[in-house]
């Protein structure tokens, strides 16, 4: 490999560990840039070639921070790519030998410099799909938010802003933001879409429930969808849709298609990921911190049984649909 | 135009006696009248009937069709203001009418009359100006015009049937300029109130009450003094805010002098009121204190008239100090009691997942601890208030091992605890329970994982009133605390508080809220926790299931009684 490329994928290791690269579409986006040059600098023609180095890539990048699952959907995607365009590759080849019966070496040759520039290309589409996929959501906004609606959503997802600062192009509703403490994303988003002329409402997390019974519709934003439909959210969605639930109010998720990740919960706090809890008791306050045990988790995971509808840059889906989402996007098995 | 046409025909109809009045001229210029474009419809106080109005219908009242004419036209040009009255008043009979047309023709010559400039009968309001008064009409008039709801400005048919205390209907304009007249406080109304909450008061933070009070002699100073620490939240929750009332209202009480001619049992209720009402003005009464106050004033009425006053006085004071030490004091001894009856509550092992701060839950614990029972405690916490804090403070001093979380991570922590236990404000009628803002949303996670929530509440603040959301009754705090990130303890708010606030250093992202036109912050004090997610109620009397809440309330009743 590449030292230039050895450099690159050094960089964005150290970054995703210390998370200076945080939040899903970030990392992706890297993610996928990294590969393309990866993809792109590689001499391999083989097909098994460049899965393999795109596998040793992406595992090192996984290994750098489990809890980004958009690193390891990225991957995936890659290879299924890459996968997908060898099998185009092969019919065509397969078509023109059946057609010519003599081949020439110089022309295959030819074929695989072809194939990887064809990987190369599909990933920068890839790439362009990724960049429009909060558009492509919002875009659908005005179908699911009817006037003077009261919608409840908690964190800063930028998926949801922008869903929502679409939506109120066309309807007049009112939000209500749980401010989430301790990392007050909440009140970032409150902050962004009242400046966008949205009626907005910053309420504390503890009146998430009292609240719910006025509230027509939850959207939330997600940090990863497992394969069975669940939602890795920002840390308060479980009270939500633990409200929710009890007032059999809707709860809608706003995701690209990135965030799915064909992982099952089988242990839902692998999701989290607990942070520095200097926001929920400060270390300034002497000796109580020493016995006590401060937990500030930064995800929640919500289960698919919660989630009435996701609505994805291809569409909207129940939560059962996501698993043949993730079908079609990743290769599942592999051989 | 349509319905006044209906309407003079209604009248036709059911008052043919008449007929020569409905063809006078009279109501054709109110139709006229009517006619007239009134985009602009202010309230203002002249459109309330007045002494003036009222001492004007005595004049003569036959005036000419032409000056009715007349004054019909100059009735269209001033914007037909008060039109929509005989509007509505469509069912009257034709008197009414008639003496609502001689009102609007009155009106018409007083505004003729402020117009050339005449000295007016009627006190106008007051504009431009500073004071805190006029300020808070500004925030009203704000106020109405992000929740005016068109049928809320004319009283409905039965309005004087309904009774409902004005308190209560903030959402009405007229009834909350009568509220605010009659609360001893001047409190200024909050500049951007959020819309769902209208009806409650939303007050702006005050930094000196006691500039604001009206009338500062009738309120007793120990009063007073409790009122500004009510209103800082030196203190707060239910037991707390009760026994200092209590004890303020034992000063008041042996400070009083029965005034010549009057008896104790008649006057002192009185001023006891007044003492509430300012109470009440600086935070909402708790069902604690209402409950106090209740036995309080019966235990004044049942009183001899003819009982020396003195004995009278010591006498009450010492029916207040056996309320304190019976209903409050012994109670949460008996509830702790009750509570770690053979390991009922806590057991070896256990992990007790509590919210807020409540001093039942806490002398609980703390007698848990005493026992020696091996027990960890989970302090949920929400903020802004992060009452939590102190209770944590008081169990790590006791030695308990604590956890301290703020309530968006309970339901991580949920699959381990095994008992949730918190207080209440209140219990109402059907099993609800009223409790710092939060609590149902704890309870709502251990009901999700099937874990057991316990109640301890005594019995004085089981209520027979009913409620059914967070919504109908609540009390709206100072929205600025949401602002503020740094998360301290109420106990060192409180001092920082007094040295300057924390606006400046400790704003987060939100500080510029007041600037942001559609920005509004919501700060409750309480919500309602459904019966169906409260496993044990437990009381001075015992354990019972929360739909029994009832019951015991009756009981208080009935032992008090």
């Amino acid at each position: 490999m590449l030292k230039e490329i050895n450099y690159q994928i050094d960089s964005l290791v150290a970054k995703l560990r210390r998370r200076q690269i945080v939040g899903s579409y970030n990392v992706a986006i890297a993610t996928s840039r990294l590969l393309r040059n990866v993809v792109a600098a590689s001499r391999c023609n083989d097909v098994e070639q460049l899965s393999a180095l795109v596998k040793e890539v992406g595992s090192r990048l996984e290994g750098a921070q489990p809890i980004e699952l958009a690193v390891g959907n990225m991957v995936k995607r890659v290879l299924h790519l890459i996968k997908e365009e060898h099998n185009v590759e092969t019919e065509a080849s397969d078509a023109a030998e059946t057609a010519e019966t003599t081949s020439e070496s110089d022309d295959f040759g030819e074929r695989r410099r072809n194939f990887v520039a064809d990987v190369k290309q599909s990933i920068e589409e890839m790439i362009d799909e990724l960049e429009n996929t909060s558009t492509n959501i919002s875009n659908q906004a005005w179908e699911h938010i009817h006037s003077k609606e009261i919608i409840l959503t908690v964190g800063r997802s930028k998926t949801v802003e922008h869903f929502l600062k679409v939506a109120a192009q066309v309807r007049e509703f009112q939000v209500i933001v749980a401010e989430t403490a301790p990392s007050y994303q909440g009140h970032e988003m409150a902050l962004a879409l009242s400046s966008a002329g949205i009626d907005t409402t910053v309420i504390t997390d503890t009146a998430i429930f009292a609240v719910m019974s006025r509230v027509n519709k939850v959207i939330l934003g997600a940090h990863a969808v497992t394969a069975n439909g669940g939602v890795v959210a920002v840390c308060g969605s479980q009270l939500v849709a633990a409200a929710a639930k009890e007032y059999s109010t809707p709860i809608v998720v706003c995701t690209g298609l990135h965030k799915l990740s064909p992982s099952y919960p089988y242990d839902t706090d692998i999701f989290n990921l607990c942070i520095n809890p200097d926001a929920v008791y400060s270390f300034e306050a002497g000796d109580i911190i020493d016995s006590v045990d401060i937990v500030n988790p930064h995800f929640d995971y919500v289960g698919p049984e919660d989630v009435s509808l996701f609505i994805t840059n291809v569409g909207t889906h129940p939560p059962s649909f996501v698993q043949r989402l993730i079908y079609d996007t990743y290769i599942v098995d592999e051989e | 135009m349509l319905i006044i046409c209906g309407d003079g025909f209604f009248v036709m109809a059911s008052k043919d006696k008449e007929p020569i009045r409905n063809t006078d001229a009279p109501p054709r210029s109110v139709v006229v009248g009517f006619d007239a474009p009134s985009p602009s419809r202010s309230v203002e106080p002249s459109r309330r009937p007045s002494k003036a109005d009222a001492a004007g219908i005595g004049k003569p009242s036959r005036t000419s069709s032409a000056n009715d004419a007349e004054l019909s036209a100059e009735l269209a040009k001033k914007g037909g203001e008060g039109s929509q009255n005989p509007a509505k008043k469509s069912q009257k009979e034709m008197t009414k009418a008639e003496r609502r047309e001689l009102q609007e023709r009155q009106r018409a010559e007083k505004k003729a009359r402020e117009a050339a400039g005449i000295p007016k009968r009627l006190p106008k309001p007051k504009q431009g100006g500073g004071t805190p008064g006029q300020t808070a009409a500004a925030g009203f008039a704000a106020h109405n015009a992000q929740n005016s709801q068109p049928d809320m400005k004319q009283p409905s048919p039965n309005a004087a049937v309904l009774r409902v205390a004005s308190s209560m209907r903030l959402d009405d304009p007229r009834k909350r300029s009568k509220a605010q007249k009659q609360q001893p406080v001047n409190r200024q109304i909050a500049r951007k109130p959020v819309g769902l909450f209208s009806h409650l008061p939303q007050y702006e933070k005050h930094d000196n009450m006691q500039a604001r009070l009206k009338k500062q002699e009738n309120i007793h100073p120990a009063v007073l003094t409790l009122g500004l620490r009510f209103a800082e939240f030196v203190i707060a929750g239910g037991n707390a805010r009760c026994m200092a009332m209590l004890q303020a209202f034992k000063k008041v009480i042996s400070d009083y002098v029965t005034p010549v001619g009057m008896s104790l049992p008649r006057h002192l209720p009185s001023v006891i009121s007044k003492q509430v009402d300012f109470l009440s003005n600086t935070r909402v009464l708790a069902a604690s204190m209402k409950t106090a106050i209740r036995e309080l004033k019966k235990e004044i009425s049942i009183s001899s008239p003819d009982t020396p006053d003195e004995d009278a006085k010591t006498y009450l004071i010492g029916k207040i100090d056996e309320f304190i030490v019976e209903r409050i004091i012994t109670a949460g001894r008996a509830i702790a009691e009750e509570a770690l009856e053979q390991k009922k509550s806590i057991k070896d092992g256990d992990v007790i997942l509590t919210f807020g701060r409540s001093s039942v839950v806490l002398q609980l614990l703390l007698a848990a601890h005493a026992r020696g029972i091996n027990f960890k405690v989970i302090v949920a916490d929400g903020r802004p208030k992060l009452e939590g804090k102190e209770i944590l403070k008081s169990l790590v001093h006791a030695g308990i091992s604590c956890a301290y979380v703020f309530c968006t991570a309970v339901p991580l922590l949920m699959k381990e605890v095994t008992k949730v236990i918190i207080g209440a404000s209140a219990v109402l009628a059907n099993g609800a329970v009223l409790s710092r803002v939060g609590t149902s949303v704890v309870c709502n996670a251990a009901k999700e994982l099937q874990v057991p929530v316990i109640v301890l509440c005594e019995s004085y603040k089981f209520s027979e009133e009913v409620r059914l959301d967070s919504f109908t009754w609540n009390e709206i705090g100072n929205p600025d605390e949401l602002v503020d990130v740094s998360n301290r303890a109420p106990s060192e708010h409180a001092f920082n508080a007094s040295t300057g606030g924390f606006q400046s250093d400790e704003a987060g992202v939100i500080g510029c809220w007041r600037s942001v036109d559609k920005l509004k912050l919501l700060n409750l004090h309480y919500d309602v926790t459904p019966a169906h997610f409260v496993t044990a109620l437990i009381c001075e009397h015992g354990t019972v299931p929360s739909t029994c809440a009832l019951t015991i309330a009756r009981l208080a009743a009935e032992k008090s009684a």
